[in-house]
């Protein structure tokens, strides 16, 4: 028990006068030293981390997406668990299943994504080879019966490269996007396999990061990890399920529609719904131009438009209350302020990205602070 | 400079020992502590060897609060060497020792089913190391192996069971001895 005698006498030694100077020195404690001398370390440390963070981009990204594919699979290899099956099995078990479920979908889509890309790609050649070929004539549409300034020829022109340049823009993304996923097999084989050992060994890991806690936080920091990764976890899955079945239905009613390029764009959509009030929306603007581009017809227009209002409502009633945790929504302006931060750091990716990372920082915050009003931390050490 | 035991600290023997038996001797200790409490008494090497899997090995220095009085339950630990006193605190009548567990003996078990308050505080009376089963843990195994989780919940709500049955012949003992007693106004 550090009394007060001891303390005294500490006091007393470190304003004790210099043999040499004869001056009051304040003598360092080893104590503070070392901690002088940690906290050097760890500002330097951080100093190289920072610089390496660009460097360690591709890192990271592979770090993350196994994070959040383990966060997605552990429930379902505990299920099977469950059987008296060994967690190496277990694990095998639905790689296997998955693999399986891939290959049949994409075994059954393949002529039809085929079909699609092929289409796509010759989009863009025909594009690079004649740029004034107009594979949209906007004269047709028969507009200017109505709004006559419309008619206006050099109206007519602005408006189609405007639609075609927008377009066109939206189809490559999507085809770089696909590309890239395409290319990037390496890094998804490099997943496969660290997500495997996250689910083998992620309670080792997670024990050797509680470990190394403090006893005064040991227990809310146990608490926090627990409460932060169950949260987390279910809002992936949540967020994952719920853009499967967007995604899906709008495939299956933009193929019905006969819109071109529906596995695309309907995939599209599936995605950008992550992203609160502006995904929806995003989603459905591609369809609607191509329905109308291909078409010209406004009930093609309205037809793909109810599509999507109908999309919409069955996941605002009947998925999103089910599987989405309501712990982790964000107020709606704060929503929009992240997404725009997003898009001003990384664009579209900041976009799709700004409430998952803003969310994940809401629970960590929420149940630090809980912690801390819950747990007596400071006088713990010693009585 | 000789060891305790009179063996030169880094002899062939104990320096490769060290080494390559430390995850086997880590782990005999662990499943052999757990083996004595009365919660894990049942249970065979393997079942043992899969709560080794969601324990976590603490130390603590003498006069270190465990936990406090108030603070939420996470969970119940089991002491592995060294004692531990369980104690009520309050402004009254300062601090008041309830119980010393000592090797083998385990706390704070009804945190394991919810997070209410904990009933008492706990500090470490010496140098002592503490294993400890928390909540979360707990319930990741229910969810992978629900029958030796069961098994284990089992043996718990029988410790439980024994001790309300114990409290309940204290509590008529003291409500005879009451009745028993005249009170002279």
């Amino acid at each position: 028990m550090p009394d007060t005698t001891q303390a005294t006498e500490t006091q007393a030694r470190e304003s004790q006068p210099s043999p040499v100077t004869g001056k009051y020195l304040v003598q360092l404690s080893d104590d503070f030293f070392f901690k002088f001398l940690r906290m050097i370390v760890a500002l330097v440390a951080l100093f190289y981390v920072v610089q390496l963070l660009p460097k360690l981009s591709g890192v990271l990204t592979t770090l993350v997406a196994a994070i959040l594919i383990t966060a997605v699979l552990d429930p379902i290899v505990s299920l099977v668990e469950r059987s008296n099956i060994n967690r190496i099995s277990a694990i095998i078990l639905v790689y296997l299943l998955i693999f399986l479920g891939l290959f049949v979908v994409v075994r059954t889509s393949w002529p039809l994504i085929s079909k699609q890309f092929t289409s796509l790609a010759h989009y863009f050649e025909s594009m690079e080879a004649d740029p004034s070929v107009s594979v949209f004539d906007i004269s047709r549409l028969n507009l200017g019966k109505n709004i006559p300034f419309l008619n206006l020829p050099a109206v007519q022109e602005k408006i189609t490269s405007n639609i075609e340049s927008s377009l066109t823009e939206f189809l490559r993304i999507l085809f770089d996007g696909v590309i890239t996923v395409l290319s990037s097999v390496p890094y998804l084989i490099i997943i496969a396999f660290a997500v495997f050992f996250f689910l083998k060994d992620g309670w080792k890991i997670k024990r050797a990061l509680i470990q190394s806690m403090p006893n005064r936080y040991f227990e809310m920091s146990l608490i926090i990890l627990d409460k932060t990764t169950t949260q987390l976890s279910r809002y992936i899955r949540g967020q994952l399920i719920v853009s499967l079945a967007v995604g899906s239905l709008s495939i299956i009613a933009l193929t019905l529609l006969g819109v071109r390029y529906s596995v695309i764009i309907g995939a599209v959509a599936g995605i950008a719904n992550m992203i609160p009030y502006f995904g929806p929306i995003a989603g459905a603007i591609p369809a609607i131009i191509m329905g109308f581009m291909d078409t010209g017809s406004v009930a093609m227009v309205m037809a793909i438009t109810g599509a999507f209002a109908a999309i919409q409502l069955t996941e605002n009633v009947l998925i999103s209350p089910y599987v989405v945790a309501r712990s982790v929504e964000l107020h709606p302006l704060l929503i929009i302020i992240v997404i725009l931060i997003g898009q001003a750091l990384m664009g579209i990716w900041g976009m799709l990205l700004a409430v998952p990372v803003a969310s994940i920082l809401k629970v960590i915050i929420s149940e630090i602070r809980w912690g801390i009003l819950n747990y007596r931390l400071k006088d713990k050490e010693l009585l | 400079m000789p060891a305790d035991n009179g063996q030169f600290p880094f002899s062939t023997d104990s320096f490769w020992g060290n080494i390559f038996s430390r995850k086997s001797r880590s782990l005999d200790d662990i499943t052999y502590t757990l083996s004595k409490s009365v919660l894990f008494a049942s249970m065979n090497k393997a079942e043992l060897q899969e709560f080794e899997k969601i324990i976590h090995r603490r130390t603590f220095k003498a006069n270190e609060a465990v936990f406090w009085e108030g603070e939420p339950g996470v969970g119940m630990y089991i002491v592995k060497s060294g004692s531990v006193g369980i104690y009520n605190i309050t402004p009254d009548h300062g601090k008041k020792e309830i119980a010393v567990l000592k090797s083998g003996e385990f706390f704070g078990e009804l945190a394991l089913l919810d997070d209410s308050p904990r009933s008492a505080t706990c500090i470490s009376k010496e140098n002592s190391e503490i294993i400890g089963l928390f909540r979360p843990d707990l319930f990741g195994l229910l969810e992978r192996k629900p029958r030796l989780g069961n098994k284990f919940l089992f043996q718990l709500a029988t410790v439980i069971g024994e001790r309300l049955r114990e409290k309940n012949r204290e509590l008529y003992a003291y409500k005879s001895k009451l009745d028993s007693t005249e009170i002279i106004v």
